[in-house]
């Protein structure tokens, strides 16, 4: 004769275990959408402040624009000739034009206004502020 | 206890349950509504926008980093007419400060268009100007915020900061450069013929609001900047040398070219009348055409005896003639049915080519075309580069004509005539194009003015360019010792102490509109370079009917010896024999 004797665990337990189980599934999702809106903020932060660097490049190019202009206003062959005059300069003549031989010397040459080309910098965010959470766990595996 | 309790948990659960519900069905009720193609429409406006982004125009250089064009911040003014308060006082302070008529702003605001909500009054305001106008407009903010009346009021006014072209040098180089209208084209000169280059490419670009995009945005290069082989000096000073011409010897125009007839760079090209650039809408009143603008490239016209170094040239380099050859020069030359005579009316007797040359004897350069042939003739001219553009970088460069035997226009007197610079049309460009042959040891030099650029933060610069060698070597160098031989022998006046110059007179007829030429005004001309043993600049000059005198000795001719002191000066050319010693010590 077999004798069949279920246990039952407490029902208090057995709801534990359950609210447990879903505080935990609350809680890691709670950390997830922590984590996610944190590197949302700050990705939305850094895109901001991206904006604003690019407004004030603008800015600086404008301003650049402006004082360069200005520059070759005061410098103008007219604005250096007049400065010139009221100083009492005047262009020399012949005679008093004395040529020195100077070595090596072959004369002026023409304007370099870059003197060597420049490696572009790529202004784009960190990879941290623009791959997705779902990437991330990507890279991990 | 537990079960006593249990509705509560049921409620509270209940009513988290009914709110799920209800915001289910809100966002259900709001997504089949009639208004929701209208939020829809909403959240793609917040999304972002889209945007012409107009790169900064490139500027423009001289050849030792002077600025001729660049660019320079200025306003556009415009209301946002739901936020006007008093139109009146904003229309009496913007006419005062902008000086334009009150009434006419206070028409356009009242007459905006329905769903209108932005208008603009003015475009490229000074920045001074519009720093005023801001200036007014916080000072009236800063009272009307102290007091409780309404008074004058510059609410919804708004101020755009954008580019325009500035030019520092105003009237320097203004034939050469050209100008940018206010809708960013160029006319004339290089702002025409390198307008693309310069402007660069407008981008449609979509904005995005949300920033995690701002990476989308794409980067808009500015345009181009040119450096041009002009240096700003020699131009200004070749330019005043060009009006004190024009007033000492009454003339009416005229054109004053500088080259390097090693390389073909253009150094300095006068020409008149010029327009002050920063107010270039003044242009109609200083040009009956668009040909005037440049004279040097634009404005072919029968060059006269500067013509006879290449009638020369050819002759030498078939062996027609040599420098020795001797020719007894009678006066007259018949041929065609027309009869060829020298400039005096003179017979010079006999004469070796050189002697042709110096005296500049139409008679004995008419025989020279003639023992060539027409074939030979027309063949070296058409090698020298004339009757089509020399190419060089600037917009609207003629051609000129030269007749060839076959044109209905062409008659057996014109072999002569072409000889010596009549009959035949070509622009000063083109004469220094063909002679620099002679300068540079039979190479033909392309003119240009580009001499680098500056794109993508890298400078770039051109070599030059070759256009033939449509002589010899020997043939450049006997005929160029043959002109400065002619230059020393007539104690010219474009002669340079220290200097050994070579380089020829053009008086021309000019013809009129009847056929005939003009019995009472002339072209007068001048080509010539140095030093020649290692010439270093070129330059001609052409000055328009001049009234004290019609002929080019006496006009044209010291006025190239005045630019090309200047020159020497400038482009720090030692005098020939420190030169010569700095050589045999090398």
């Amino acid at each position: 004769m077999t004798i069949n004797r279920p246990i039952l665990q407490a029902p208090w337990r057995t709801q534990r275990q359950r609210v447990g189980a879903i505080l935990l599934g609350i809680v890691a999702a709670i950390m997830v959408a922590a984590l996610y809106l944190s590197v949302a903020s700050q990705s939305t932060l850094i895109g901001r402040e991206v904006q604003t660097l690019e407004r004030e490049i603008s800015l600086a190019k404008q301003e650049n624009a402006n004082l360069k202009t200005e520059l070759a206003r005061l410098l103008s062959y007219h604005a250096v000739e007049t400065r010139s005059d009221g100083l009492g300069f005047y262009p020399a003549s012949e005679e008093e034009t004395h040529y020195l031989l100077v070595p090596g010397y072959s004369g002026r040459e023409a304007v370099v206004l870059l003197e060597e080309s420049k490696e572009m910098v790529n202004p784009s965010l960190p990879s941290e502020y623009s791959v997705s959470l779902f990437d991330w766990f990507e890279t991990l595996r | 206890m537990r079960r006593e309790f249990s509705w509560r948990s049921l409620s509270l659960a209940g009513i988290f349950a009914m709110i799920g519900i209800l915001i289910v069905v809100q966002m259900t009720r709001i997504q089949v509504s009639s208004e929701a193609a209208d939020f829809r429409d909403q959240a793609v406006r917040y999304k972002g926008w889209m945007e012409t982004v107009y790169p900064a125009r490139g500027e423009i250089y001289d050849r030792n980093g002077k600025l001729f064009a660049g660019n320079q911040s200025v306003y556009e003014i415009g209301v946002t007419l739901d936020n006007i308060e008093n139109p009146q006082s904003l229309a009496v302070i913007l006419s005062t400060v902008l000086n334009l008529e009150s009434t006419e702003i206070l028409n356009k605001i009242s007459n905006a268009a329905e769903g209108q909500v932005y208008l603009r009054i003015a475009d490229y305001v000074p920045a001074a100007q519009a720093e005023e106008l801001i200036s007014i407009k916080s000072e009236i903010e800063e009272e009307s915020s102290n007091s409780t009346q309404s008074g004058d009021s510059l609410a919804g006014l708004n101020f755009r900061e954008h580019l325009a072209r500035s030019y520092p040098e105003n009237t320097i180089a203004s034939n050469v450069i050209g100008f940018v209208n206010q809708s960013g084209r160029g006319y004339f000169g290089i702002e025409e013929k390198y307008n693309d280059l310069l402007a660069g490419n407008a981008v449609q670009v979509w904005v995005p609001a949300d920033p995690n995009r701002v990476e989308e945005i794409p980067h808009v290069p500015d345009g181009t900047t040119l450096i041009l082989t002009l240096d700003r000096e020699l131009q200004a000073s070749t330019e005043r040398i060009l009006d004190e011409s024009l007033y000492s010897y009454g003339a009416q125009s005229g054109t004053i070219v500088v080259m390097d007839p090693q390389n073909g760079e253009i150094l300095a090209m006068a020409s008149t009348p010029r327009l002050n650039l920063s107010n270039y809408g003044q242009y109609e009143q200083l040009f009956d055409s668009a040909s005037e603008y440049n004279r040097a490239i634009n404005m072919p016209y029968e060059p006269g005896s500067v013509m006879k170094i290449l009638t020369m040239a050819a002759a030498l380099d078939l062996g027609v003639v040599t420098p020795q050859t001797s020719y007894t020069d009678l006066g007259v030359y018949p041929i065609g049915g027309a009869t060829i005579k020298n400039w005096d009316q003179e017979a010079w007797g006999v004469q070796d080519m050189t002697g042709c040359l110096q005296h500049s004897l139409n008679v004995c350069l008419a025989w020279i075309a003639v023992e060539m042939g027409t074939d030979n003739f027309y063949g070296y001219m058409s090698k020298f580069g004339f009757g089509h553009p020399t190419g060089i970088d600037l917009s609207g460069e003629a051609g000129g004509r030269l007749k060839v035997p076959g044109d209905a226009d062409w008659y057996p007197v014109d072999l002569a005539t072409n000889s010596f610079g009549q009959g035949i049309t070509a622009t000063p460009i083109q004469v220094m194009m063909a002679t620099s042959a002679v300068a540079n040891n039979g190479v033909m030099v392309t003119p240009h003015l580009l001499y680098g650029m500056v794109r993508d933060d890298k400078q770039y610069d051109f070599p030059h360019q070759d256009a033939g060698n449509p002589i010899s070597k020997e043939t450049a160098q006997t005929l160029s010792e043959m002109l400065a031989n002619s230059l020393a022998f007539e104690e010219s006046k474009a002669l340079v102490p220290n200097y050994r110059l070579a380089g020829k007179t053009g008086t021309a007829q000019i013809p009129t509109e009847y056929g005939w030429y003009a019995s009472e005004v002339t072209n007068t001309s001048f080509i010539g370079w140095g030093p020649v043993d290692d010439p270093q600049f070129m330059i001609y000059v052409w000055l328009e009917k001049p009234t004290t005198s019609i002929w080019s000795s006496k006009t044209a001719a010291p006025v190239f010896g005045e630019v090309a002191a200047e020159t020497i000066r400038l482009l720090d050319i030692p005098p020939d024999h420190i030169r010569q010693q700095y050589a045999s010590e090398q």
